[in-house]
């Protein structure tokens, strides 16, 4: 499309050009042709009246005529048959006074009586140094006026009559140039009218290219656009590619993914066993430390008695009776811990301050001995459903933290946890109190974290927490809440509210 | 169109330039001749329509009160102003007629100005250098 814009806009503007050229040629051609058969016509008709003039002077064209009015007569009867509304004025001047450069008439070829001169009138005519000029020169010529009188434009036309290689007289014909104006005034109104139409064509050739130029502007950024979207579609192919293979080996990768988790959970659960382990073994060490350290003392005393011969039956019935007791308490006290260790398989129900005592039990000894108060309140003996070793888990997880928590504070003298059981717009609620400072602010969202722990290196696990919300959330439906008291931290373990 | 605009211009102001181009021409000549700013001028019928509108001379309908007669016919003139000079508006009125001091006609559309020293002398005028030339 472009193509042919650009092919009609040269040709146009070629054709354009190609007829201003020739008709400027042939509008000069035109003017000079016909300029020149005027001045050709002229010309002979002045060079048949100079020889009639030759044929009938003798030696003196003014002293021939001035000496026969007949042949005057004849001569301006001749130059009048040459007059018409074109060929005006035909006369005949000779040189009079070449200082003041005045003529006088010889001949008149005027019809009129008014216009016509007399023999030997004193003529001062325009330009007269044209006509000295053809004095001179002894060669005809002609100049263009603009007559005062008529205000059209003329020739004047001057052939010199010669007469023994002497100019005698000049014949003066005066010719309008009207036809010819009109000839070129039309010629330069079809220049105009050419010029207007070139002028236009090369508007319209400027459009023309201009329009192409859009068009291809246009053209190129619509293969621009066709690249990109190929190049786009080649992209979304490809991503529906990636992604059909994605999803071809997505249930493969979900698999992966399940078991890494698992295998994450399973190791996290590990660590959270062993952290629990190495708590209870603590625990049973600070139960088992008093009576074994009465039995020791105890079976000691025996034997010293035994050595000195000074045992008696009483005092050895006595001391065995303290250490079976001793004994019996050690192996109630591994009785708890395996009741607390050992999972239940079953969701059951159990009472919540059931719960508390057992967890007093195991590690109420390790809090005393860190002079920690546990003050328990029971607003309402609440009965829940579900996995008691769990919330026990989770409840020890937090009264070890607090412990934890105390050994830091070596200033503290009036060390407590607060033990709340309670219902909060019929929720059953386990509030767990401590005074032993809190967790600060910008820590604060970081604690429920897998591997999260402020403690010393070895110390913590940073899962305690962790494992305490996801089995507060998995195993009773519920949610384990932290909140910054003014000395401490507040624990909200939140129960199912049907239990 | 603007050549024509154009055209039609040049032609009022040529028509306009014709028509004053006689009458400016005696306004210059003829009061250093009669050596007055105001000349009484008598005109013949030919001629008041090109010797009209003039601040230079008043124009007097009564010959006797003219300095000067201009015109090519001068048949009716009153006795008393049979010896006033005159200034031609043909060449054979300039020849022919008596008291003419000079001349001014169109031959072949070009303008003659023509003077007769004798009457100039006649009358007590003055030609100036630049008009001597056409004198005879």
């Amino acid at each position: 499309m472009t193509k042919i814009f650009n092919l009609i806009a040269i040709f146009l503007i070629i054709s354009s050009l190609s007829v201003y050229w020739v008709f400027a040629k042939t509008k000069d051609e035109i003017i000079y042709v016909n300029h020149q058969s005027q001045i050709d016509y002229v010309k002979e008709i002045s060079q048949n009246i100079a020889n009639q003039i030759k044929q009938h002077t003798k030696e003196n064209i003014y002293d021939t005529l001035k000496n026969s009015v007949d042949l005057r007569n004849s001569f301006e009867m001749s130059l009048q048959n040459f007059i018409t509304d074109r060929y005006r004025y035909f006369y005949l001047l000779e040189l009079e006074d070449k200082t003041k450069k005045s003529f006088h008439f010889l001949l008149d070829g005027a019809k009129d009586a008014d216009e016509k001169s007399e023999f030997n009138e004193s003529y001062e005519p325009l330009n007269p140094s044209k006509y000295i000029e053809v004095y001179q020169d002894k060669k005809p010529i002609y100049f263009e006026h603009t007559s005062k009188e008529t205000e059209s434009l003329w020739i004047t036309y001057l052939y010199p009559v010669i007469i023994a290689n002497e100019v005698q007289a000049i014949i003066v014909i005066d010719f309008s140039t009207k036809e010819h104006n009109i000839i070129l005034k039309s010629l330069e109104d079809f220049n105009d009218i050419f010029k207007i139409t070139l002028s236009l064509s090369l508007v319209i050739f400027v459009v023309i290219l201009w329009f192409a130029h859009i068009d291809k502007k246009r053209e190129e950024e619509k293969d621009k656009a066709y690249k990109k979207l190929k190049i786009t579609s080649q992209k979304l192919k490809e991503q529906s590619e990636s992604i059909k293979k994605l999803n071809n080996t997505l249930e493969l990768r979900v698999t992966e993914e399940v078991q890494k988790n698992y295998e994450k959970d399973q190791e996290i659960l590990q660590k959270s066993k062993q952290a629990q382990m190495g708590e209870m073994i603590g625990m049973i060490a600070h139960q088992w430390r008093q009576p074994l350290n009465a039995i020791s003392a105890t079976s000691i005393n025996l034997s010293l008695l035994a050595d000195m011969g000074m045992l008696e039956d009483e005092k050895l019935q006595e001391d065995s009776s303290f250490i079976q007791e001793q004994c019996q308490k050690m192996s109630e006290t591994i009785d708890t811990f395996m009741n607390f260790v050992k999972p239940t398989r079953e969701s059951q129900k159990f009472k919540l301050s059931h719960s508390i005592d057992a967890i007093k039990q195991i590690i109420g000894t390790q809090l005393r001995n860190h002079n920690i108060k546990i003050n328990t309140v029971v607003s309402e003996d609440i009965e829940v459903k579900g996995h008691e070793d769990l919330l026990e888990q989770v409840i020890i997880n937090i009264l070890s933290n607090a412990r934890d928590a105390f050994l830091e504070q070596e200033d503290n003298t009036n060390k407590f946890i607060n033990i709340e059981i309670y219902r909060e717009e019929n929720i059953p609620i386990i509030a767990i109190e401590d005074n032993a400072g809190g967790i600060p602010q910008e820590i604060q969202n970081k604690i429920f974290n897998p591997y999260f722990t402020t403690k010393e290196q070895g110390k913590g696990t940073g899962i305690g927490l962790y494992m305490s919300l996801d089995i507060m959330k998995k195993s009773f439906l519920g949610d384990l809440k932290y909140s910054l008291t003014d000395n401490g931290s507040k624990f909200k373990i939140i129960l199912p509210k049907n239990g | 169109m603007i050549r024509v605009i154009f055209s039609i211009l040049s032609l009022f102001l040529a028509l306009f330039a014709q028509d004053n181009y006689e009458l400016k021409l005696y306004e210059k000549i003829l009061p250093v001749i009669f050596k007055v700013q105001n000349l009484n001028i008598y005109v013949d019928e030919d001629s008041k329509s090109i010797i009209k509108n003039t601040k230079f001379f008043y124009i007097v309908s009564d010959c006797t009160n003219a300095s000067l007669l201009i015109g090519k016919k001068f048949n009716s003139l009153k006795n008393e102003c049979l010896s006033k000079p005159r200034f031609a508006t043909s060449y054979k009125s300039f020849m022919k007629q008596p008291n003419v001091i000079g001349a001014f006609y169109w031959r072949k559309s070009r303008p003659q100005i023509r003077f007769k020293s004798e009457n100039i002398l006649k009358y007590h005028l003055f030609l100036p250098d630049s008009l001597r030339r056409f004198a005879k």
